[in-house]
């Protein structure tokens, strides 16, 4: 047996992969083979220098950034699936567009004339403490919900009703629980471009305790960030907001935007930011506008 | 496959994004790790294991359910190592600032040993070739059988303890002055 056959047998034995007989006979081997003995004791050194299995898993806030910069990642990712499941095929999608937006507009100038046919919402929304939903007709859009302020009621109608997407905004405002607040920002999503709701979406975006809510309202707002005020919202989020999902979700939002306030975050962020990510993506915005620039002229 | 493991991969096929997070939960930590085991970079390897995981969104409606979930994933994390692996030494010479910036951290399993021998072998192991590296940061590092490596690399056994043992001969010979003490 040649040497390279012997050093094999030996790394096997190393990494356990030798059946129990195949390691009997080795180990007797050793005893009359000193070759075979000075092989094992050279990889064996080799093993004490650089011992084997001992690598441990991933640290834990590499792990945790991890998890929300994918979480992102897959938003955005369902985001463009659904719209490219619409494009797919280009006779339904050049028709489907245009029938979908026409159903909304129609879908939404029901609601707010169901919203103006009562005659006012019996609660007092500033003082929405809790709200809850009771359930939910995803292809109706019927709800019920009930709301706790002084005293508990319960509500019917349409999520796109003006009445209850303003209790939908107070709820946003005020209600302890995060899955409401969270629920409250996915529905009034449609109606987002109205400046009520849209500010009380910049609010969260500030105030919000929790970071999932935050997310949510930058990917809510990232649609109307042409909107100077949006921009601003996001800028903030940006550069003040302490958790990196919430970071990441914005930077995404206005990165292709050129006006100066902008452009220079970026340049801010893509030399000083502490994360990695953060300054990448300010670089990558940067380059771009300036490919555009170049382009331009 | 357990019955969670399968509605949960059902989900997911059908563009469930909290189905898919859960899907890769349990694996999510050892990509994570694997990643930086080759590329030595704590942010490269985020990057890595990023893409690594959208790709397996974005293919998953093609996944069999007759397959292992598990060998799929790992697969698309070790394809997307390499990756980057091969793509290193063009990157680091167009982004030079950020090889300064992005040094990597020290990694867990290095900070046993001495600072001097962790950056001999830390430039040992980026001397291998990427399959190389792979196949030593799994047999050797994590102490996957030479079968499991192999299917997960996708090659043969024969062809991983080529890898395997090549590496081996290489970072001894890297880290020669200090076997012979």
């Amino acid at each position: 047996m040649n040497s390279e056959a012997k050093r094999e047998r030996v790394l096997l034995f190393i990494y356990g992969e030798l059946s129990p007989d195949e390691e009997r006979a080795l180990r007797s081997e050793l005893a009359i083979d000193p070759e075979l003995a000075a092989l094992l004791e050279q990889e064996q050194r080799f093993d004490a220098l650089y011992p084997s299995n001992q690598a441990e898993p991933a640290a834990e806030p590499l792990l945790e950034e991890s998890r929300l910069l994918l979480r992102a990642a897959l938003r955005r990712e369902q985001r463009r699936f659904r719209w490219s499941a619409l494009g797919d095929n280009s006779l339904w999608g050049a028709w489907l567009r245009p029938v979908v937006a026409l159903c909304m507009g129609v879908l939404l100038g029901w609601g707010y004339m169901a919203g103006v046919a009562r005659e006012e919402m019996p609660v007092a929304l500033a003082d929405v403490v809790d709200l809850r939903v009771l359930s939910y007709d995803e292809a109706s859009g019927r709800t019920e919900l009930s709301v706790r302020t002084l005293t508990e009621r319960t509500l019917e109608g349409h999520v796109g009703e003006d009445g209850i997407q303003m209790l939908l905004v107070a709820a946003l405002r005020s209600s302890e629980r995060d899955a409401d607040r969270l629920r409250a920002v996915d529905w009034l999503e449609p109606k987002s471009e109205q400046v009520q709701i849209r500010r009380a979406l910049i609010e969260a975006l500030r105030e919000d305790e929790n970071p999932g809510v935050r997310v949510k309202a930058v990917e809510v707002l990232a649609s109307m960030a042409a909107e100077k005020e949006v921009r601003q919202g996001l800028r903030q989020a940006l550069q003040q907001d302490a958790n990196m999902g919430v970071r990441v979700a914005a930077i995404e939002a206005i990165s292709s935007f050129r006006d100066s306030a902008t452009l220079d975050l970026m340049q801010h962020l893509m030399m000083q930011d502490e994360n990695n990510y953060i300054r990448f993506a300010a670089r990558r915005a940067l380059e771009a506008a300036r490919a555009d620039e170049a382009q331009s002229l | 496959m357990e019955q969670r493991e399968k509605q949960l991969i059902r989900r997911a096929q059908e563009g469930d994004a909290w189905a898919f997070e859960q899907l890769v939960a349990p694996h999510h930590s050892g990509l994570l790790a694997l990643s930086c085991d080759v590329l030595g970079d704590a942010s490269e390897a985020q990057d890595a294991c990023q893409e690594a995981l959208i790709a397996a969104y974005r293919s998953l409606p093609r996944f069999r359910l007759q397959s292992d979930f598990f060998t799929w994933l790992y697969r698309i994390g070790i394809n997307q190592a390499l990756k980057f692996r091969r793509s290193r030494g063009r990157r680091l010479v167009r982004e030079g600032d950020r090889e300064v910036t992005n040094k990597a951290e020290p990694r867990p399993d290095k900070a046993v040993l001495d600072a001097e021998l962790a950056a001999h072998i830390e430039r040992a192991e980026q001397r291998l070739s990427p399959q190389e590296h792979m196949a030593f940061a799994l047999c050797h590092k994590r102490g996957y059988k030479l079968v499991e490596a192999a299917l997960l690399m996708e090659c043969s056994e024969g062809s991983l303890k080529s890898y395997l043992f090549r590496a081996r001969r290489k970072m001894q010979a890297a880290l020669q002055p200090y076997l012979e003490v």
